[in-house]
């Protein structure tokens, strides 16, 4: 039984690893050229046509401003509509966005879970059983959440799974792994269900095993497809971050880094710092007019002799 | 024809015939009065050129890549392709985009939304290598096999059991030379996948490693223009005597005596044209001349080498010339003291000195840097210049440069003037960020080698051409004459070739130009109309 909670913290710890150091690798990498692309969200009023900063003469002379709650509200319906998918893939949307919204859900059931233990080990609510508000209130959002969840997953990940199979838009570059990301979701998904049907319907396992994990309270579980689940968790723990589903984390990245990062570069401002950190950095590039071996700033002011007339 | 077409990614690596056949039955059906239109056959490469350059993606060489001679030759050229791909992952020979470069090769779940918004995909009928995710699916595939760890297995179920060989590079570096980097798809990526980009940057691998880049790009464009001052060729000596015949032709058409400001120390705007506007299109510089003249605005032009041509072809291949021409226009500015530069109407010289550059540039040489279009706005509706709309009476509709409005947002001002002064003004769909490219875009304008116009012309230019035929529908009677308003000299130059192979005048009544020939066009002051109606 140790092996199972060991096996437990060890998904759980690389997991962790892996995906902060994905986040660390994309917000370290070096200052990069502006390359948004409009609509950038956060241009107030014009961000409705996608219009920005450049179409007032002398935009420079003051600092741009920006509408930070238009940038959360994109993100927002991004996020949990999918509003890209829906506007130029209605056909995928139908059930992608069941899945991701079922994935959401789960994670939120997750969420719940863990603040229910931790509540109740500071005596604040109950996990096995209903005696205050506070014990209704999460015991009943746990299950409307992971119920939902759970459906609305099942028939995405089917409905996805038939569309990659059967779309010649998606066979051409389909990989064994675009099929394994999806069937691993799926019999995760049918495997908690038939844990909640036949062993724990309101999720009272999963939150005293999350207990024992906190309280590294190693006790001996007996219900075999309760096990079978936690074993499937872990290894899909260990299986995500080598995936393409790490894009859960890096469309933070693409929106906020790339596709609206719009800064201008001002004297003295610490974007300038890193500007002129960059161009010292050196240059192997080898076609002639690179001039290996010189730093990015003096390639840039050294014209290609040799290739002159 | 359509059963040669390749089935599977690997086809890409291991077909020893070319890769797909266009034909152009299968291109998008054009509107009235185009139902019956039949292209003309596609001009196919010589035998002499089949035998000397790689044409194995779709017959067509858009960027003359020699044929390696012996195996020794080819295998050099796939280590040289590996080197270099090694350098775009990393951060000191590629800080300039790597974040949105990972961003992109690591994200991408297939998920096609980007599909149906490539003009060029959709226009060829669909066809499977020009689909927006093919190019960097070759490229992940070819990082997780030779690049990453992973073995047999972990290769095997990403799909990236391929073989690298020379054909697949040559095909490769062709291919990114069939996107015109308008980034309509990565617009439409719900992750924030830019397979423009990775267009981009597959031409910067093989030019900054294997010195293969497109002709008119680098050797007679970048190279020409840090050596002579223009990407034409065009040296001070003979942009000054241009400039003088762009007086007298201003003085004969219009009436107008102005002598063009050049190398005014301490003006308040250096004008920077696309080089391509004192050649092809010197009404577009007269019409500036006019407007910033009765406006009163204290403005220059170089004639110095550096300083009177705006385009920088860098942005669409190579990170040295880009930065290498971008600070000569900023060493011009400072050396003549202007409080700011003014770009006119070229959308990727916006670019490239705008955002892009701004990251290029410290210290002294952070100038401002603006857009002409919100300057002309500002003219326009300051009242200094007496306009009369009823002058600009016919059709007209505007193009949206991808390089100013999808990727700055300078969707407005333009429009604004045009709903201003011409009462016909009619958009296209869809515009603004959402526009579709001229088909020009990314130098595929000023590409005019072996075979690739035709390729630009029926079928890259396709799209707008379709969206420009769509917008004056109720008007397309070749008696009445239409406008199409293209603030970009390099759209201009697609325009030109494009319309010309579809007969548009004559079949449609369809010219382009500028948008200062239509605000100098409605002035009040001018006796004769500024725009001459003639296929340019």
């Amino acid at each position: 039984m140790i092996f199972l909670y060991l096996f437990t913290y060890f998904s759980l710890f690389i997991f962790i690893v892996l995906v902060v150091s994905k986040i660390i690798k994309y917000s370290s990498a070096p200052v990069h050229v502006r390359w948004e692309l409009y609509p950038v969200a956060h241009e107030p009023d014009k961000n409705k046509y996608g219009g920005s900063h450049y179409e007032e003469a002398g935009f420079w002379k003051h600092k741009a401003k920006k509408d930070h709650l238009a940038e959360l509200w994109a993100m927002f319906e991004e996020i949990v509509f999918l509003r890209g998918v829906y506007l130029h893939n209605r056909k995928l949307w139908y059930f992608s966005f069941p899945f991701h919204l079922g994935l959401y859900l789960i994670s939120v059931t997750f969420i719940l879970i863990i603040i229910s233990v931790l509540l109740n080990l500071f005596s604040l609510i109950n996990i096995n059983a209903i005696q205050n508000t506070a014990d209704y209130f999460f015991h009943y959002l746990t299950i409307l959440f992971g119920y939902a969840g759970l459906i609305l997953t099942f028939i995405g990940s089917i409905g996805l799974i038939i569309q990659r199979a059967t779309d010649n838009k998606f066979k051409f570059y389909n990989t064994p792994m675009d099929f394994i990301n999806l069937f691993f979701i799926l019999i995760l998904v049918i495997s908690i269900s038939i844990t909640l049907i036949f062993s724990s319907s309101s999720f009272i396992l999963s939150k005293e095993f999350v207990k024992n994990l906190i309280t590294f309270n190693w006790v001996e579980i007996n219900d075999v497809l309760f096990i079978l689940n936690v074993i499937l968790i872990s290894l899909f723990l260990l299986y995500f971050p080598i995936t393409r589903m790490m894009h859960l984390f890096a469309k933070y990245f693409t929106y906020h880094d790339v596709r609206w990062e719009d800064e201008q570069n001002v004297k003295g401002s610490k974007l300038e710092k890193k500007v002129k950190e960059a161009l010292n950095f050196g240059v192997s590039w080898s076609a002639p007019h690179m001039k290996t071996g010189k730093t990015w700033a003096e390639v840039a002011t050294t014209f290609p002799q040799e290739e002159k007339k | 024809m359509k059963d040669d077409k390749i089935h599977s990614i690997k086809d890409f690596t291991e077909l020893n015939r070319q890769i797909t056949d266009l034909d152009p039955a299968d291109f998008i059906k054009l509107p009235y009065p185009y139902e019956d239109w039949v292209d003309p056959p596609m001009k196919e490469l010589t035998d002499d050129q089949k035998n000397r350059l790689e044409h194995s993606l779709d017959g067509f060489s858009g960027i003359a890549i020699p044929k390696p001679q012996t195996e020794e030759e080819k295998q050099e050229l796939v280590a040289k392709f590996l080197s270099g791909l090694k350098k775009l992952l990393s951060k000191e020979d590629n800080w300039i985009l790597l974040q949105p470069l990972l961003l992109s090769m690591e994200n991408c779940v297939k998920c096609q939304s980007c599909s149906d918004e490539c003009p060029v995909y959709i226009s060829s009928g669909r066809e499977e290598i020009y689909r927006p995710i093919f190019r960097g699916e070759i490229l992940r595939r070819i990082i997780n096999k030779y690049l990453k760890p992973g073995g047999k297995f972990y290769n095997k179920i990403t799909g990236s059991d391929i073989d690298l060989n020379w054909e697949t590079i040559a095909r490769l570096a062709e291919l990114s030379y069939r996107c015109t980097l308008c980034r309509r798809c990565a617009q439409a990526c719900p992750i924030g996948v830019d397979n423009g980009l990775i267009s981009r940057e597959i031409r910067k691998l093989m030019s900054q490693e294997l010195g293969l880049a497109a002709e008119e790009l680098h050797k007679s464009g970048s190279m020409k223009q840090l050596q002579t001052g223009s990407s034409t060729g065009t040296n001070p000596t003979a942009m000054l005597d241009i400039v003088e015949f762009i007086e007298e032709d201003l003085k004969d058409l219009t009436g107008i005596d102005i002598k063009m400001p050049l190398d005014k120390k301490g003006a308040d705007i250096l004008l920077i044209h696309n080089f391509g506007e004192f050649l092809s299109w010197p009404e577009n510089i007269m019409a500036f001349a006019i407007i910033f003249e009765k406006a009163g605005i204290n403005w220059t032009m170089s004639s110095e080498m550096g300083g009177y041509d705006s385009v920088n072809y860098g942005l669409w291949y190579d990170d040295a010339q880009l930065a290498r021409v971008a600070l000569e226009h900023i060493r011009i500015a400072k050396k003549l003291g202007v409080n700011r530069i003014v770009m006119g109407e070229c959308g990727h010289a916006h670019k490239a000195l705008m955002p892009v550059a701004d990251r290029i540039l410290v210290d002294d040489n952070i100038i401002p840097r603006e857009s002409a279009y919100p300057i002309l706005e500002e003219i326009v509706f300051s009242g200094k210049i007496k306009f009369d709309p009823k002058k600009n009476d016919f059709p007209v509709t505007l193009h949206d440069p991808c390089n100013a409005v999808r990727a700055m947002g300078i969707v407005e001002p333009q429009r604004h003037i045009l709903r201003e002064l011409c009462p016909q003004f009619v958009e296209m769909e869809p515009h603004g960020v959402h526009n579709y490219c001229c088909g020009g875009g990314s130098g595929f304008a000023i590409m005019q080698g072996k075979n690739f116009p035709d390729w630009r012309n029926g079928l890259s230019f396709r799209m707008k051409f379709k969206q420009i035929l769509d917008a004056f529908q109720d008007k397309i009677d070749p008696s009445i004459y239409k406008y199409v308003c293209s603030p970009c000299s390099n759209c201009k130059g697609t325009f030109r070739d494009g319309l010309t192979y579809f007969n548009a005048f004559e079949k449609a009544g369809i010219i382009y130009g500028g948008l200062v020939e239509l605000i100098v066009n409605a002035m009040v002051d001018l006796e004769k109309p500024f725009i001459e109606w003639e296929l340019k």
